[in-house]
């Protein structure tokens, strides 16, 4: 059972993930490569810087994994890579793959990695623009979620 | 009893300070409403145009293990971090 999860300072690279997943009893792979794009709400971004709390990004990661283990399967097998810093379009900022005995399993599972990190991953994104403005995107509260949380375990 | 805690700010919140960071006096009794109250007013000794605690209401507050709930004493930690709403991937 694999898990490799990564904060790097840097763009993701395809081989990064890929390479991790080797494990000869699963017969479905399925990866997300999340890419900076060059447009936003049609404002041009010549890039994108990544700022992100390491500590708390990889005790939430362990979370999602445990999660995921828990819904498609404990012998899943899962790599996860979050970029941090300025990267220019075409970049990835995210790598996820995953690796499950069969592909149903896989393709939920990466899908569930991902929609995850978009609204529990301590991460925060700005916008840098051809005009030499720069935004810092709105994104999900945490707070809402501790909210849920405390309601769970009541 | 008082205590000398850092806040480590992220995301939009790090305009607010020179090295992603604050310093703050806590009291473990302390609910994360009044925690955020006395954040704001430190940003504003640097920084008076910030506009006060409301700024910082949607911003999740964690200790150096996990986010707290909205309400609970923010406890003897002596160290914080301000969490505005993330958007990673």
């Amino acid at each position: 059972m694999l898990t490799h999860l990564e904060i790097c300072n840097s763009e993701v690279t395809h081989i990064q993930v890929t390479e991790r997943l080797q494990n000869p009893g699963h017969g479905g792979q399925s990866f997300f490569f999340g890419v900076v794009r060059n447009r936003n709400h049609g404002r041009v971004v010549k890039a994108v810087t990544y700022d992100c709390h390491p500590e708390l990004s990889r005790s939430v990661l362990e979370t999602i994994i445990l999660e995921c283990r828990s819904q498609f399967g404990e012998n899943l097998d899962a790599v996860v890579i979050h970029a941090t810093n300025r990267i220019e379009p075409g970049g990835i900022s995210v790598a996820i793959g995953v690796s499950t005995p069969h592909r149903d399993e896989a393709f939920l599972a990466c899908r569930y990695i991902i929609e995850q990190i978009k609204i529990r991953l301590p991460v925060w994104k700005q916008e840098h623009y051809e005009d030499g403005d720069s935004d810092w995107l709105k994104g999900h509260e945490l707070c809402q979620h501790g909210n849920r949380k405390q309601e769970d375990h009541k | 009893m008082r205590h000398q805690s850092r806040v480590r700010l992220f995301g939009k919140l790090k305009a607010y300070s020179t090295q992603g960071e604050l310093f703050v006096s806590t009291l473990e009794t302390m609910s994360t409403a009044e925690f955020r109250e006395l954040v704001a007013q430190e940003i504003q000794k640097t920084h008076p145009e910030f506009p006060g605690a409301q700024e910082l209401q949607s911003s999740a507050i964690a200790n150096d293990s996990r986010i707290l709930f909205e309400g609970e004493a923010i406890g003897d930690a002596r160290e914080f971090s301000l969490l505005p709403p993330v958007c990673g991937g």
